[in-house]
Formats: C-alpha cells, structure tokens, sequence
C-alpha cells in the first residue's frame, strides 16, 4: 500500500470504519512508515479538537416561538382537511354539491323572466382610444365631429355620419387573494421584503408590530382596509433578522420576496390579514 | 461532541397519534442540535433559528410520511440540513456579504485581542476553520464530529453514498488539521 492509499484511509481509521481487509493493509503500511505515522497522530490530534468544540445552544424562548408557529399553521390544515379530507369521500360529494348548485342556478335563470332579462344587459363600455383608421377608410369620409365650439357648429355636425367606435374589450378581474399578493409586491419598492403576516387578532397584531418596529429603531405607516391591513416598515439592516424572529411570534409569517442582498435600512412591506 | 439521543421510536409514535405534548417534547429535546446545525452551516444566529424552526414544523406536517424506518433524529438532521444547504445555495450573496462579519462573531464574540484570550483563542481558531469550510465538507464535519453521527446515518440523512461520506469526512478534516496546525501538538 502506498503513502497516499494509506492516508486516504486514515479518518475512516480513525472512526474505526475501515474493512478488516483494510485495516489490516493500513496497519502493514504504518508499522514500516514514520512520515505516515505522523501524519495519522496530526489527524487524530485534529479530531480531538473537533470532538472538544463547545456545542451551541438554541436562543431562550425558541420553544415557545416553534409552539406558537406550528398553532399559526395548525388551524389552517385543520380547515384544509375539514373540506377535503378524507378525499375519496369529500370530493365527490363537493363536485357532486357544485353541479347541483349550478344546475339549480341554470333552472332558476330560466325559469325567471327578470333574471333573464338581466342577463342580457350588456356590460358598460370600458373607455379605450380608437386605433388610427387606415387612409382608404378615411378617403371620402370627414373627421370625426368633437365637442362644437358655437351651437350653429352643433347644428351642422349633428347630419354628418360618425366614424364606428371600436368594440372594447371585456377586462377580467383577478382573483381577490391574487390582487391582494399583486398589491403587496406593487406596493414594496425595487429591493424591498414583501410577505403576509397571517394573525389572528389584526388590531393586537397591529399593535404589536408598532412597539416592535420602535423597539428596534425603525419606522411604520399603515393602511386598514376592510379584509387587511398594509403595512411599510423599514427597520435597520442589523435588526432584519430580530425583527423576522419577533414576526414569527406575532402570527405566521410568510416572505413573499427578498432579495438575496438586503438594502441599509431595510424595507418590509407587510399584509397583515386575519 | 454531543451525546447521542435515547431510542425516540417511542416519541415517533407518539407524534403520529397526534398526542398533543409529543411536539413540544421533541422541540425540547432537539432544540440545540437543530440549532446547532444551522448555525455551523449559516454562521448567522437569525437565519439559523428561521431555518431550526422551519425544521421542526416540517416534522410537524410530513410526521404521517416518516415511516420509521430510520432514527427520528436521522430524519430530523436531513430536514435540518436540506434546508440549510437550499438556503446556502439560493443565498449565496447575502452569505459572502454578511458572511466574514458572521464568522468572526461566532469566533469571537468581540474583534479585540482581550476578547479573543478571554474566548480561548483555540476555540476561536475551529470555530473559524469549520465556518470557511465549503458546505458540503462542512455538514459532514458538522454531523460527524460535532453530532456524533455515524456514517451510515449521515449517508441516510444526506442521500449520498457511505462511499461519499467518507471521502468528503476525510478531506473536511484534512482541511481543518492544516488549518490548525499550529494548535497540534
């Protein structure tokens, strides 16, 4: 056996995890060289130190924040499974409920007049520019009236025909939880944290979170609004991870963005929800 | 080195009935190890606790997949240490930023000379040593030699090979005996 093959062995030597074939070979290489001999003691002596390193202990109060986090994700899989589970009985009987609910919907239209009616009202125009009109559509055909300067201008528009108004187009809402995570990230600045804090008490979260950002030397503003409330919070770079600590004790915390290198000071957009 | 946990089969089963106080009595009982991992592996005390704390609400959600087939604590050490490797990878700027002013405070808690005697300069020197490791010598070096794990379980906990263990146990601790060469006798 070589020297190298020898020293390749030799932390395996050490934590006794050699073949016996192996440590039979590496035993055979030692006995006749001292330069490895050496070597092995070094090692030994390195693993020593290792085994000495004073091990580090977890920060007061982290058992409470982990009980505190894990209640924050508990009651929303309690609900989850609630409505889906168990599956192969919950999920026919809720596709099944939402086909009756749509055939009644579909009976109920049909079956009213007034409901007809209005579904047939067409949806209010949604203002757009008009695309410019090629030259062959305009040949032969005058401008298009705007508002009269005098009454006799009025007078004389009112005979001449009107360009078409383009058909607008039909805009589609988002979903609500998809705009409220949209308004978040619109809301927080390039190189600025968004998440959503979900609580279940806002205005004692609210609190809360007020005397920690002044705890920590930062600044709040606020916007309460019927379903959440948005929060900016900027609080020194040093105090990010306090802050992030102290967020998880308030309810469950949720980064939706953060940049990989953090800005002096940072920003925190928050949506604390219920 | 740590000492090693009992057998926690029984703790297992009690966390997949559901029984109330098993989670508490586990976060109890691996607080530091988890913790310890993370801050070896992240130098920086809040994201360690962010990233022990994730770990154990993970073993709270996936307790019904763990079959039982390895040691708890084996599981909860690939959680713990699959976090910290994703977070090193995705994380890697912010690391190097931070990175030279976390290390020196896990060394030593104060940059002055009466600080550095006062932490043992000795202490200092491995704390250093293990945090410039690259990460996937450091939490072989970290499981082995600071938790006391065996290399099958680092194997397990890791999905590598024993093969592979052994060899990236060997070069960690090759780099670290020429990194401290000075504190051999």
């Amino acid at each position: 056996m070589t020297c190298h093959d020898a020293r390749e062995r030799f932390s395996a030597l050490v934590d006794d995890a050699l073949s016996t074939a192996e440590r039979r070979a590496v035993d055979a290489h030692l006995l006749g060289c001292p330069d490895c001999r050496a070597e092995l003691e070094r090692l030994e002596a390195t693993v020593a130190l290792l085994h000495r390193v004073e091990p580090p202990r977890a920060p007061a109060g982290f058992v409470d924040r982990v009980l505190a986090a894990r209640r924050g994700a508990s009651w929303r899989s309690r609900v989850l499974r609630r409505l889906f589970v168990p599956l192969p009985v919950k999920l026919p009987l809720e596709a099944a409920a939402l086909v009756l609910v749509a055939l009644a919907a579909v009976y109920v239209l049909r079956e009213t007049p007034e409901l007809r009616q209005a579904a047939r009202l067409e949806p209010p125009p949604v203002t757009t520019p008009a695309p410019a009109e090629s030259p062959q559509a305009t040949e032969g055909r005058e401008a298009a009236p705007g508002p009269a300067a005098n009454p006799k201008d009025a007078k004389r528009d009112r005979g001449r025909p009107r360009p078409p108004v383009p058909a607008s187009k039909t805009e589609v809402p988002a979903a609500p939880a998809e705009k409220a995570l949209d308004e978040v990230k619109k809301r927080a600045g390039v190189g600025a944290v968004a998440g959503r804090l979900d609580v279940s008490d806002r205005e004692a979260a609210d609190r809360a979170l007020a005397e920690l950002v002044g705890r920590l030397g930062g600044t709040l503003s606020r916007r309460a609004e019927a379903d959440a409330t948005f929060v900016e919070v900027t609080v020194p770079r040093a105090a990010y991870p306090d802050f992030v600590r102290e967020l998880a004790r308030l309810g469950h915390w949720r980064a939706e963005r953060e940049p990989a290198e953090l800005p002096e000071p940072v920003t925190v957009t928050l949506r604390i929800a219920d | 080195m740590r000492d090693r946990p009992g057998d926690d089969s029984g703790l297992a089963a009690r966390l997949r009935a559901g029984e109330a106080r098993a989670f508490e009595e586990l976060v109890i009982a691996y607080q530091h190890r988890v913790f310890g991992v993370a801050l070896r592996m992240l130098g920086n005390a809040g994201e360690a606790e962010e990233v022990a704390q994730e770990a154990f609400l993970r073993v709270h959600r996936a307790i019904g997949e763990f079959r039982g087939e390895a040691k708890l604590s084996t599981w909860l050490y690939a959680i713990t240490s699959r976090l910290c490797l994703n977070r090193l990878a995705t994380g890697e700027r912010r690391m190097r930023r931070e990175g030279e002013e976390t290390l020196l405070r896990l060394a030593s808690a104060e940059t002055d000379a009466a600080t550095e005697l006062e932490r043992g300069e000795l202490e200092s020197a491995l704390h250093r040593a293990i945090a410039e490791l690259p990460e996937e010598r450091r939490i072989v070096v970290v499981l082995r030699d600071l938790e006391g794990l065996s290399y099958e379980e680092i194997a397990e906990a890791l999905a590598l090979e024993p093969g592979t263990v052994r060899s990236r146990l060997h070069r960690a601790r090759m780099d670290l005996k020429d990194k401290l060469e000075r504190y051999l006798p």
